[in-house]
Formats: structure tokens, C-alpha cells, sequence
């Protein structure tokens, strides 16, 4: 919006308001603009095509002849643009518009723009009637800035004063209709009953014939007094016009003035059978006017439709509604043709009172809207709610952070509400949208909606809403806007959407503090006490220039003026948002949607709940009466039970069943499935549905249904439903926890052999690719329902055991295949997985537990040592080790089980201290979970962890030994020599399987691999050293040496690699051996390596 | 070492237990030539000792010098590219796998890999052998499309290639492919001679075993040598010089599964049905096979009923054990089981007045 076109505007209004005949003139302008508009409706979109024999061409064309001087571009898009607004309701009272008097043309010589302004002025000044519209049909700028004038709606004024939507607008057709025209002559009287009767047809008025019918009016109208205007030019200087005069400000500053002629003289009537004689003279082709033909039609059917319903109530209400019936309806409804628009719109609640939803909800958004008052209106805040008990109520039903309610207290410096913005979230059809709407409306606001059909990525929105949220209509309503977004969880949904509520977030988060909260906040009270007509947020900002260009400059830098006011304290970053100055209402359906989850935190949330069933079968039951629709009021309970309580949904349904019979019944709802929503069901549903017989419907007269169609439904739902696998494995959790009558678990047994037979159909289907046959799977459901099924609701669990259960034995599993690689091969080519499982791998826990004693390997006998020779082995040889440290979920369910014994009981106390203080044997990699079950004790003897640990080294160590010996192996052609039991060992090929036995993963962070890096690293070249120059020494140091040497060597080449590359410098090592410093020693690490 | 490996039998002529095989095997290839061969016998008979040694037969003591490989595997389908990873072992002569382990792609591997391993001949093997050696273990796992896949297999690379087969049950082997083998059944050995081995075993190791703790041993096996030697081993490890009366440690998951009959047998309700559930996922989730945990429940049950209830009982764990077998959620198959016979043991108690 220009800012210097509004300022000619208001120009134009002072001296509108200097002029003596200032309301007359607006009569003028206003008779004109109808006269306008009635020639666009009647379809000339160039002006002169309407000459084509038909009454209403024959009477739009003299009023063609009186707008031939107007420039024809743009005038036409104007009046399209007039024609395409003008909503039947506003066609209404373009009759009765058109009926009063009328003025002088002032028309041709206007520069157009102006005469868009005046027009707009026109429509814009009628308090009482004035529901104007902005029309952006034509896309030209000053175009976007006509209103048309029309009436039928609230005015700005007379609002407050009307609770109820409805009784305004009967008010407001009172006073259109009270000072009766007087010169209403037969035609103009003929047209205007028609109007009245349109109107009384259809109190919404949102249709076709409504709107040609008053069309026609206005045509007739026009027609009739427009050509007896005659030509004034207008002049420069005010001097020249003689009478009244209005003056006109163009764009550029030209300043003209033009005469305004007094009302036409009484006579109009005479007028009027000029217009008839006209129009004889022109020789129609009918003999009489399409208007009493059109009468006499409607009459016609009207008198029948009586005679019908007279008949069809005497014959009572066996008849169904056939052709007659829906002729009668037709009729009956017809004059307005009230058939066209949807039900769901036309009884759409068109107030405050008229709201099925929670009251509590309508009053709690209602007193949040007027939480805004302080700031957009500046009136004094709503009184907080009532003490007693209400208060309370309202505290804990609304999601409050603070203590203080929304209002009263809650007003922050700039006078908003807590809560910057609302989400409402409840189910589709229950009036949310509509809702949001009316309580906007209620409050004073425009609503401006942003729905899912608008573009919302996170710019779109975010300029959608700034411009909503900072700008204000000035042709028009010229009311606030109250931005609602709504379906916020559906197109905002993944990314782009998250970054779209996060643009929202940003807007509503912009705050006030930022920009010097004080200050604005002086202002804010300043503003409040100045006239609530200025209420826009920017003027705050620019408030220290009052003139009007001040004012218009002050909203161009109104961000630079913020920005340099609080750019000390804001910093540059949010310098483009201003702090929200108006209410946001958010609507989604789902309430917990991902992308909502910021957005939650940060708004008051609105659970909708379903209407009262009651209150919601009245409001159909009147609509059925107003629609002639005879249904009972069970019906309609039970239509209102099926759907849901989805408003929309039982009204369409209505709506369709009118356009086929008289009378709505039950056996209508049932047959149909129009009733019944198409929704996709949770599993959770399913499973209720299969496990719960439900009873039928407490409505009068409607029988419960037998089993053979609650079986057929059933099939149906479990079709749908598809997925087969989570409804059996929900029925199967949940199978045992009912309650049904089973003396001998026959029903048990039946029940789970159909969740068998149904398993068995899936795995035909899956293994042989037929998925024809998935149709096969429902039925054995069916059945189970019908055996188990009772009549209370199932508490029903999530099937979390199957599913851990398969993860538990995949993880295992997979434990298994990795141990399996590493064990040797002449084991593992001998022995299955299977009987890895179920034979080798039980023994092997008590097999690889030998009695050992916790002390220093040197003490060991040498039987022990052999016991321990042989423990190695079998360690090396099924690739295990003893896990020193459990691993982190081992440690949590040890954890468990302690606090488990120690829950059981205390008795364990004394005795078993030393027993429990050992954990049970464990394995790295951790095969042996798959031979310990819950509830039975660790089978295997407790190794003492100092045995285990001296075991595991040894085994390290051995593994080492061995990788060396298979590397010599390699080289030299041997293996014959060795023993039959070592060849298995020790033939191994090495370069392959050596390092599956030390591999990194396997042996990590031992001593053994600490040794291990530091002598491939500092051991090899020492190792040369030591056979160059032969040291002083025994022989068996030197073998010893050598020894070491080889080892470091293959250290380095199987996979030490890496590690004897990082450590570039020597390793010193200190060892103590023993586990106390009791015993010391000197060890060198030659003697460890040996 | 244990002594299910250091007394494994290596060459033909070291068996006593399936002795007479072994020289039928040992005169099968003394041409140095074998048909293809189909072992089958239960778990723990020998079959795979035998194969070894029959291995070694034909190629000497090289065929000792195995490696484990876990290889992934690409294989183009029409409409995709499926990848695959299982484990063979092999030497230079042979390879074997066990083409069951990939589930419901067997017939892949069994028509891509095994026919590519099937079609060359091995070069530079000493060149006495003309061919090589595939053992396939678990056949009768196979899918019979996989089964099906085979045969053709079998015919047209015979030149280059044997197969040894190696099955548990050979009525799951279709009859086209049972033909094409010589089919050996490696019969599970008596409980005496089984104590005859353990009483060997000992004496290698100079253990001095009592005979009536070998026949316990023996007797608590189901016939399973490797498992009555590894029982043995762990024996000797609880508590060397032997007594008698010693504990023979069974393994967990048979213990639980009495766990489970005993409270099965306790009571009969479908809280109860609901606790056993637990324990059945349990065993489940430790690998144990869901065939192996039905049957063995049967058996465990057994011992507790009178014999009318024995007969259903018998016929109802085969009836499920069809049905778990055809079907894939083996828990709702083991449950049906239970509730099965919870419910004919509550009317048997019922109709005998208690």
C-alpha cells in the first residue's frame, strides 16, 4: 500500500467532511459505483457486447451510452473487478443501493484512479452497510485498492453492540429495509421482492440466483435513472460549478472540482415505465420479462411443492423421497437456488454464540484475543476471570508457565498477553478453523488466514506473516489482522517446515526488550490513551513526527529509527523484526508432529475437544428443518456417533442424502458407508477392534450387529490395515492377558493355532513370492477375534517382547559368526554351528574352568602347569579369552542382579561375600550369554580373577608364540616333524589365520601388545646389533635374544605395523612381578619375552 | 586341546567306531576316484570325521592344512545385485560351506557360486586328481528350489568336481538328488559303544574312568559322541580322580527346558502359559533351534504323564512341529504347543475327579 495514495485519501476525506452536501454526494458516488458494478455483472466485460436481444443486455446498454466517455481500459478492469467481487451479499444491497436516489454522473472526466479512490471512499464510508472487500482480481495496482461498496455485513460500528452474528444482520436488514424507497415502481418493486425473497431463502446468501437476481435489480436500477444524467465537466476552479461540488485530488496533486447534482426529482416511477416502455419499444423478444417469467416459473412450482408436501404428510412417511419429493426441495429451497452452495458453508457459524465447540475453549481463545486489547486497541485489559472456581479451572486446563493468567497481570511492557501466539490442535471437522475465524472476528481483528494451499517454505511464511502481522488494510475493514496459520503440522512437515516454524518462532521471540523495552513500552501507553483508530504497531516507532508525512516516513525508517533507537542493546542481528504487535493462532491436527515440538514450548495450547454429541444432533436436527429434510433425532445421533462427532463430515453426508430423499433413517446410514470416515487406523485400534467385542451403540432402535458382519468388518479393517506381522505380533503379546471364559485353555490353544495358521499362510506368501495369498492372512484373525474377544477394553502393550527378542538373537548371532571365524579350523570344519550351540559351547564354560590356585605362576606344580598348558590350548584353540572387565552391559545387569539379591534378602549376607564378590566367568568375545539363562546360576567354577588374569596373559602370550612358530613354519618345510596333535596347531597356514588369532580387536591393551609394539619398534634393531657383535653372556641369553628377535620381527609383520611405526623411540618398562610388592625382582624384558 | 579334537579320528583306517564305513569308503576310493556321496546321520555320529578322512583319503595329508574364510560375495540377479557374506573352509583341494547359512538365497549361491566353483578344474594340485571336492553341509536345510538348483549342477561338472553331502535328515533331500549319491548313513552310535570310546579316550589320556560314571556319561548323551567326550572333559576338569557318583553337568539350555516342563506341569492356566513365554524367548534368543526346544520339551514332559496322555502328547509335539516348520514366528508354534497340552492335562485331571 502506497502511503501517498492513502494521504490523497484522507485528503480527499477532510474535504469530503468541508463539504456541506457531503453525505449526499456520497449517495452519488455510491449509486455510481452500483450502476458500475451492475454493468460489469451483466456480463459486458468490453461494454458494448450486450446487445443481444435479452432484457437485461437491452437494459445495460443506455447505461453503456452514459459511460462511453470513461476511458475504456482501465474502467473495465475496474468494473470486472467490481463484478467479480461483488458477493451475492453485497449484490443485496446493491439493490437496495440502487434503489435510492440517484445522483449526477460525475463520472467521465475523472481521471480513474481518483474515481477508484472516490469509489472506494464511497463504499468505505457507508458505516451500517460498508462490508468491503479488497479486490485484488485485477492485479493493477490501484485496482488492488478498490472497495466496493456493499452491504449485508456488520459494520465497524455497529458491531460491538451484536453478540450474535445473526441478529445483526437481521438488524442491519431492518434498517436497509425500513426507509422503503420511495420510488419503488413495478419493476423496481418486482425486483425488489425478488431480493427479499432471495434473502429470507437464504440468510447467508452465497448464491447464484440471489446475486442475478439482484444483479438484474441493480440493472434495472441503473438502466432506469442513469440516462437522464447529463455531462458536467469538471473545473478547476470552484467557482465554475454551480450547486454543490466535490472536490477530487489526483495522484499529482491536480486539484478539480466536480458538481454534484441534487437527487432526482419524485417521479422515479415515471422513469421506470420509461425504462418499460424503452424496452417495449425496443421490442424484446419475449412477449413479457424474463422477471415474471421467472415469477410465474417459481410460483408455479412453489404452488406444487406445497400441494406435494401436503400429500407426502398425508401419506406420512412411508413414501420414500422420490423424483416429487426432490422436486419439492428443489423448489422449496429453489428461488434462491440454494442448492449450489455446501451446507458445511452456508450453516457455517456465523458468531460467537453460534460455535458448537467447548465453551470453555471459545472462552479461553476469545479472553487470549482480547489479551491483545492493551496493545492493538489500546483499551483497558479484560478483567481476569472469575474467582470462584473458574479460575482455577482455567489455570489448570490451559498450559500456563507463570502463575498469572493470560490477562491481568500477564501484559508485558508493550501490553501483550503471556503467551504470543496459540495453538489450537484437536481432530479434522470439529470447527477449529472456524473457531479461530469468528473469535478473530469477535474481537475485532481481520482474520488473515495462511493455509497448507500457500506457499510456506520458511521466507514465504515469514513474509507472509510479517506483512500480515505489521500492515493494515486501509481500504475497507479497517480492522487489525489476526493471523491464523492453519494446518501448521500437515505442509510444514520435514525440513522445510521446521525451518518454517522456526521463521514463526523468530517472529513471535523478536523481543520487545531489544529495542529499549522501556521506552516503547512510555509509547505504548502513550499510544493507548490516543485514538484507537491508529493503532498500528509502527506507529509507535515513528510517533515522534505527527504529521502525515512524519507518519509515512516513520513507517519506511520505522526499522532504521528501531534500530538506531535500540542498536545499542540489540545489536544489528535482529534489527528486521520488530516485536509481534498482533495475536497469531496456529491450527494443527496433530499436536505432537516433530517440527511442532519448538513451537509447543513456546505457545498456549488449545486441546480441542469433540463437541457434546447433543448439542451437535440439535444444531443438524434445525439444519435438516431448515433444508426440509425430515430426520430423527436418533438418526442424527447416530450419524453424529459414526463420524466422530466430525461436523463437517455429518453435514456432507446430510447434504447428500438430501440430493436423493425426503427422509434421512437409520437403515440410510447403515447401507451407506457414507457416515463412516475413511481414517487409517493405529494398531493400537486393531488390536482393540480384534480383541474387544463391542457393545452395540446405546441408540434406541438400533440393533447391535451379529457376528457375521462384525467378522466381515473385521476382515475389512484387517485388510486395510495391511500390516500383518505387528497385528499378529500385538495379538500374540496381548492374547493372555484376557479376560475370557476358557475352563481348559481350549480357547487358548484355538486362539494361538490361528495366530499359527496365520503365520503359516504369511511365510507361504513370503517364501513363495504369491502375495495373492496375503488375503488368506486376515481370516484366522477373524476367528481368534471371535474366540477371545469380551466386552472389556483389552489393556493392550505394545509388542516390545518379540521384538527384543529378535534383536537379542541377531545381536547374538552375530556374536557367534564372528567367534566361529577365529576358531581353528579343524575344530570349526568338525563341528556345525548348531552343535557349537547346543553341545560344544555348555561344556565348554566348565571345561575351561580347571581348579587352579590363585597364586604366582612360578609356584604352580607341574601338573598345574600342564592344567594350565592345557587351558591355554583350548583357549587359543576355540579363540576365547577370559574378560577381565566386563563389558558395559554386563556390568548393568550384574549391577541388576546384585541389587535384585540384595532386594531378596539379607541372608546371603554372611556367607557367600566371597563367592558373590567373584563374577561368574565370562569370555571375550561374549559367547557364553548364549548358555546363561535368567533365574539360573552361572554353571562353571568361579575362577579367582588373579587366575584368570595369569591365564590370559599366558594365553596372550602363547598366541604369540604360536603366530612366530607358524611363521617359521611357513619358511621352513616342517611340519611333518611336529607331533600329530601340534600339526592342527601349528599348520596352520600363517599368513591367514595368524592374525585372525592376535588380531588387534581380540588382544587390545594387554601387556602382551604393549611388548609386543615396543620390541618391534626398538627389538629389531637391537636385534641386529646382537648379531653382528656376539655379547658376553650364556648361551641361553643368546638364545634367548635371538628368540626375542624373531618374535619382534613377527610382531612387526603381523600387523604390528602400524604400531611398531608409531613408536619411534624406545619404551622403558618397569615390572614388578607378584601382586604385592612383597616379592621384587629385576625382570628384563627378555625374560618376559621368553 | 580337547579331546573331541586330539581323538578325532584322522585317516580311515583310525576309525573304530564306524569302522565298517570306513572301509567301504576307504575301497570306494582306492581308484582314487568317488562318486557323489550323501552322509547323513544325526548330529554328533561323525559324519564330518568321516568326511575329513575320506578327504585326506583321496588327497593325502595336505588336505589337513585348512583355512576359515568369511567372504562377501556379489551375485548379479536380473533385477539386482545381491551381495552376500558366508563362511567356507577350505584346503587346496576342497572347499567346503554350508549354502543354508544364507537363508532364503541359498538357490543363489547354490546356482552362482557353487556352479562357479564347480566349473574349473584345480590346476597345479599335484596334478593326480583330476577333480576337486565341494562338501555342502546341512542339506537338508536347503530350500528345495536350491535342491533343485543342484542337480543339474551335479550332472554337468561331474567331470571336475565331486559334492559330498552332509545331512541330518535325508527325507528333506529330494529324491532327484539322493539318487545322484552314493548315500552313506552314519548311524548314531550305541550308548556302549559310546561308552566303549570315553573308556578309550581315558585311557590315552592314563585317566582312570569308572565304567559306571562312562555308561552315565553315555547314557545322558543322546548318543552324541562329541558330546559325551566334551561331558567327560568337563568332568575330569570338576574333579579329577572320578567317582562314581559324580555330577555330570548337563547343558543349561536343557536344564531350562525341564525348567519349563516342570512349571508347564504345575500349573495350567494362561498366566502361567504367559511366564513360560519369557522362558521361551529366552532360549530363543540363545540360539537355541525352535525344533530342538519343541522336541526336548516333549521329552521332558514325557516322563511325568500317564501314558493316554503321552500318546496325544507325542502326536501333538509332531503336529506343531510340522506347523513350525512351515511357519516363521516360532514362538507362536512352541506356545500353541504348551497350551495344547496344558489343556488336555487339565481335562485328563479334570475327568479324573481331582
Amino acid at each position: 500500500m502506497d502511503l501517498e495514495e492513502l494521504d490523497s485519501l484522507l485528503d480527499m476525506e477532510e474535504e469530503l467532511l468541508e463539504e456541506g452536501s457531503h453525505k449526499r454526494s456520497r449517495a452519488d458516488l455510491q449509486s455510481r459505483a452500483e450502476a458500475a458494478a451492475s454493468l460489469a455483472a451483466a456480463g459486458a466485460p468490453d461494454g458494448k457486447r450486450p446487445r443481444t436481444g435479452a432484457p437485461s443486455g437491452a437494459t445495460a446498454a443506455p447505461s453503456q451510452r452514459t459511460f462511453n466517455t470513461l476511458s475504456e481500459t482501465e474502467e473495465e478492469r475496474m468494473l470486472l473487478a467490481l463484478a467479480a467481487d461483488s458477493q451475492p451479499r453485497d449484490s443485496q444491497t446493491l439493490a437496495a443501493a440502487a434503489t435510492t436516489t440517484a445522483g449526477a454522473p460525475l463520472s467521465s472526466l475523472l481521471h480513474e484512479s481518483e474515481e477508484q479512490r472516490l469509489l472506494a471512499l464511497a463504499a468505505d464510508t457507508q458505516p451500517s452497510q460498508g462490508v468491503s472487500r479488497m479486490l485484488t482480481a485485477s492485479g493493477r495496482p490501484t485496482s488492488s485498492r478498490l472497495a466496493a461498496g456493499g452491504g449485508g455485513g456488520r459494520g465497524a460500528s455497529g458491531e460491538e453492540e451484536f453478540e450474535d452474528d445473526d441478529a445483526a444482520l437481521e438488524a442491519l436488514f431492518q434498517q436497509m429495509y425500513e426507509p422503503e424507497p420511495e420510488p419503488a415502481g413495478a419493476a423496481g418493486a418486482a425486483a425488489q421482492q425478488q431480493a427479499q425473497q432471495a434473502q429470507e431463502a437464504q440468510p447467508g446468501g452465497h448464491t447464484a440466483t440471489g446475486a442475478a437476481t439482484a444483479r438484474q435489480q441493480g440493472q434495472q436500477s441503473a438502466a432506469d435513472f442513469l440516462p437522464r444524467r447529463q455531462y458536467v465537466p469538471p473545473a478547476r476552479e470552484v467557482f465554475r460549478i454551480r450547486g454543490a461540488s466535490l472536490a477530487v485530488t489526483s495522484e499529482d496533486g491536480d486539484r478539480v472540482y466536480c458538481q454534484l447534482q441534487a437527487p432526482a426529482p419524485p417521479g422515479v416511477g415515471r422513469r421506470l415505465d420509461m425504462a418499460g416502455a424503452l424496452r417495449r419499444a425496443r421490442g424484446g423478444l419475449l412477449p413479457e420479462s424474463i422477471t415474471s417469467l421467472l415469477q410465474a416459473v417459481e410460483k408455479d412450482q412453489y404452488d406444487r411443492a406445497v400441494a406435494e408436501t401436503a400429500a407426502a404428510a398425508a401419506q406420512g412417511r412411508a413414501q420414500p423421497g422420490g423424483t416429487a419429493g426432490g422436486e419439492r426441495r428443489r423448489s422449496g429451497s429453489g428461488a434462491a437456488g440454494g442448492r449450489a452452495a455446501l451446507w458445511v458453508e452456508k450453516y457455517a457459524p456465523r458468531g460467537y454464540i453460534d460455535l458448537l465447540s467447548d465453551e470453555q475453549i471459545n472462552r479461553e481463545v476469545v479472553r487470549w484475543l482480547k489479551g491483545w486489547d492493551p496493545c492493538v486497541f489500546g483499551t483497558a485489559p479484560p478483567a481476569p476471570p472469575a474467582a470462584r472456581g473458574a479460575g482455577s479451572r482455567f489455570q489448570q486446563r490451559s498450559h500456563h508457565r507463570g502463575p498469572q493468567g493470560e490477562a491481568g497481570g500477564g501484559l508485558d511492557a508493550l501490553g501483550r498477553p503471556e503467551h504470543k501466539v496459540i495453538l489450537i490442535a484437536g481432530p479434522p471437522g470439529l470447527g477449529k478453523t472456524t473457531l479461530a475465524h469468528i473469535c478473530a472476528a469477535h474481537c475485532g481483528y481481520r482474520p488473515v488466514e495462511i493455509n497448507a494451499s500457500d506457499d510456506r517454505s520458511a521466507g514465504a511464511l515469514q513474509s507472509r506473516i510479517l506483512d500480515a502481522v505489521e500492515m493494515q488494510s486501509v481500504m475497507g475493514q479497517r480492522r487489525p489482522n489476526c493471523v491464523i496459520i492453519d494446518e501448521i503440522d500437515g505442509a510444514t512437515g520435514g525440513a522445510e517446515g521446521r525451518s518454517g516454524i522456526a521463521a514463526l518462532l523468530k517472529i513471535v521471540k523478536a523481543a520487545p526488550g531489544k529495542a529499549g523495552g522501556g521506552k516503547q513500552g512510555g509509547k505504548g501507553v502513550q499510544q493507548q490513551d490516543g485514538d484507537a483508530t491508529d493503532s498500528d504497531a509502527e506507529d509507535e516507532e515513528g510517533s515522534g513526527g505527527g504529521g502525515k508525512g512524519a507518519r509515512g516516513a516513520g513507517r519506511r525508517a520505522g526499522g532504521g529509527a528501531a534500530g538506531s533507537g535500540g542498536g545499542k542493546q540489540g545489536g544489528a542481528r535482529q534489527q528486521q523484526l520488530r516485536p509481534l504487535m498482533r495475536p497469531i493462532i496456529c491450527i494443527c491436527n496433530d499436536l505432537y508432529a516433530p517440527a511442532l515440538r519448538p513451537l509447543r514450548d513456546v505457545a498456549k495450547v488449545f486441546h480441542f475437544k469433540k463437541p457434546q454429541a447433543e448439542r451437535l444432533a440439535q444444531r443438524l436436527q434445525a439444519i435438516c428443518g431448515e433444508e426440509d429434510l425430515r430426520a430423527e433425532k436418533s438418526t442424527l445421533r447416530l450419524l453424529v456417533e459414526r463420524t466422530d462427532c466430525d461436523i463437517r463430515s455429518c453435514l456432507n453426508t446430510l447434504q447428500f442424502l438430501s440430493k436423493r430423499q425426503a427422509a434421512v433413517r437409520q437403515a440410510d446410514l447403515q447401507g451407506l458407508r457414507v457416515g463412516q470416515k475413511d481414517m487409517t487406523k493405529g494398531a493400537f485400534q486393531v488390536w482393540t477392534e480384534l480383541l474387544q467385542k463391542r457393545k452395540a451403540p446405546g441408540i434406541i432402535g438400533k440393533a447391535g450387529e451379529n457376528e457375521a458382519q462384525r467378522a466381515q468388518r473385521l476382515y475389512d479393517l484387517l485388510q486395510d490395515f495391511g500390516e500383518s506381522d505387528l497385528v499378529l505380533g500385538g495379538v500374540h503379546e496381548n492374547l493372555l492377558g484376557l479376560r475370557y471364559f476358557d475352563m481348559a485353555l481350549q480357547r487358548t490353544t484355538s486362539a494361538l493355532n490361528c495366530l499359527g495358521d496365520a503365520d503359516r499362510f504369511l511365510r507361504s506368501c513370503h517364501s513363495r513370492g504369491e502375495f495373492a495369498l496375503l488375503k488368506y492372512v486376515p481370516a484366522p484373525l477373524v476367528a481368534l477375534s471371535g474366540l477371545v474377544s469380551g466386552p472389556d477394553r483389552p489393556q493392550l502393550q505394545w509388542p516390545r517382547a518379540s521384538f527384543d527378542c529378535q534383536r537379542r538373537l541377531a545381536a547374538n548371532l552375530a556374536t557367534l559368526r564372528s567367534w566361529m571365524l577365529g576358531v581353528s579350523p579343524a575344530a570349526f570344519a568338525a563341528t556345525s554351528g548348531r552343535s557349537m550351540v547346543l553341545e560344544v559351547l555348555p561344556q565348554l564354560v566348565h571345561i575351561l574352568a580347571p581348579a587352579m590356585r590363585p597364586v604366582s605362576q612360578h609356584l604352580y606344580s607341574p601338573q598345574e602347569m600342564e592344567v594350565m598348558r592345557q587351558l591355554v590350548d583350548a583357549l587359543l584353540t576355540y579363540n576365547l579369552r577370559f574378560s577381565l572387565e566386563p563389558t558395559p552391559e554386563e556390568a548393568e545387569q550384574e549391577r541388576q542382579r546384585q541389587q535384585e539379591e540384595a532386594a531378596g534378602g539379607e541372608q546371603q549376607q554372611n556367607g557367600v561375600r566371597g563367592a558373590a564378590a567373584e563374577p561368574p566367568l565370562r569370555f571375550r568375545p561374549a559367547v557364553h550369554v548364549t548358555c546363561t539363562f535368567p533365574g539360573m546360576a552361572p554353571k562353571g567354577r568361579h575362577l579367582p580373577a588373579a587366575v584368570r588374569q595369569t591365564v590370559s596373559h599366558e594365553a596372550d602370550m602363547e598366541a604369540i608364540r604360536r603366530a612366530e612358530v607358524a611363521r617359521r613354519g611357513g619358511t621352513a618345510d616342517a611340519p611333518a616333524a611336529i607331533a600329530l596333535a601340534e600339526a592342527n596347531q601349528q599348520q596352520r597356514p600363517g599368513g591367514t589365520t595368524a592374525p585372525a588369532v592376535i588380531q588387534p580387536g581380540v588382544v587390545h591393551a594387554t601387556l602382551a601388545e604393549r611388548m609386543k609394539a615396543a620390541a618391534g619398534a626398538a627389538g629389531a634393531a637391537r636385534a641386529a646389533r646382537a648379531a653382528q657383535q656376539p655379547r658376553k653372556g650364556t648361551w641361553l641369553d643368546q638364545l634367548k635374544e635371538q628368540r626375542m628377535a624373531r618374535a619382534a620381527a613377527a610382531g612387526a609383520g603381523a600387523g604390528g605395523d602400524g604400531a611398531g611405526g608409531k613408536h619411534k623411540f624406545p619404551v622403558l618398562y618397569k615390572f614388578h612381578e607378584g601382586y604385592t610388592n612383597a616379592v621384587k625382582r629385576p625382570v628384563l624384558m627378555r625374560d618376559l619375552a621368553g | 586341546m580337547l579331546y573331541v579334537d586330539k581323538y578325532r579320528p584322522k585317516a580311515l583306517e583310525q576309525f573304530e567306531l564306524h569302522s565298517d564305513v570306513a572301509q567301504n569308503l576307504q575301497k570306494l576310493v582306492v581308484n582314487g576316484d568317488c562318486p557323489h556321496t550323501l552322509f547323513y546321520g544325526p548330529a554328533g555320529a561323525g559324519k564330518k570325521t568321516l568326511i575329513l578322512a575320506l578327504l585326506r583319503e583321496i588327497y593325502g595329508a595336505g588336505v589337513e592344512k585348512l583355512k576359515v574364510e568369511c567372504k562377501p560375495w556379489k551375485i548379479q540377479l536380473p533385477s539386482r545385485v545381491l551381495e552376500l557374506e558366508f563362511t567356507t573352509v577350505s584346503s587346496a583341494y576342497h572347499v567346503e560351506m554350508n549354502p543354508s547359512d544364507v537363508g532364503n538365497n541359498d538357490r543363489y549361491v547354490v546356482q552362482e557360486i557353487i556352479k562357479e566353483m564347480a566349473k574349473s578344474r584345480p590346476i597345479g594340485a599335484d596334478g593326480q586328481q583330476g577333480f576337486k571336492v565341494l562338501v555342502l553341509n546341512e542339506v537338508d536345510r536347503l530350500s528345495k528350489e536350491a535342491q533343485h538348483s543342484l542337480r543339474r549342477t551335479m550332472e554337468k561338472y561331474s567331470a571336475a568336481c565331486r559334492l559330498v553331502l552332509a545331512c541330518n535328515n535325508v527325507s528333506k533331500v529330494i529324491e532327484p538328488v539322493r539318487s545322484r549319491c552314493l548315500c552313506i548313513r552314519v548311524a548314531a552310535p550305541s550308548v556302549d559303544s559310546i561308552a566303549q570310546q570315553l573308556q578309550h579316550v581315558a585311557g590315552r589320556e592314563k585317566l582312570c574312568l569308572p565304567p559306571a560314571l562312562a555308561q552315565r556319561l553315555a547314557a545322558g548323551c543322546d548318543r552324541n559322541l562329541r558330546r559325551a567326550l566334551l561331558s567327560l572333559e568337563a568332568c575330569r576338569v570338576q574333579q579329577y580322580p572320578f567317582r562314581e557318583d559324580q555330577q555330570v553337568a548337563e547343558p543349561d539350555w536343557e536344564l531350562y527346558i525341564k525348567e519349563i516342563a516342570a512349571d508347564v506341569l504345575g500349573e495350567q492356566s494362561p498366566k502361567r502359559l504367559f511366564q513360560v513365554r519369557g522362558k521361551l524367548y529366552e532360549l530363543l534368543v540363545n540360539c537355541i533351534p525352535p525344533e530342538v526346544v519343541l522336541r526336548k520339551l516333549a521329552l521332558a514332559l514325557m516322563p511325568k504323564l500317564d501314558d493316554e496322555l503321552r500318546h496325544s502328547t507325542a502326536e501333538d509335539a509332531a503336529f506343531y512341529e510340522h506347523r513350525l516348520q512351515e511357519g516363521s514366528k516360532a514362538i507362536f508354534h512352541l506356545e500353541a504347543f504348551l497350551a495344547r497340552f496344558m489343556s488336555n492335562y487339565k481335562q485328563y485331571i479334570i475327568n479324573l475327579g481331582f
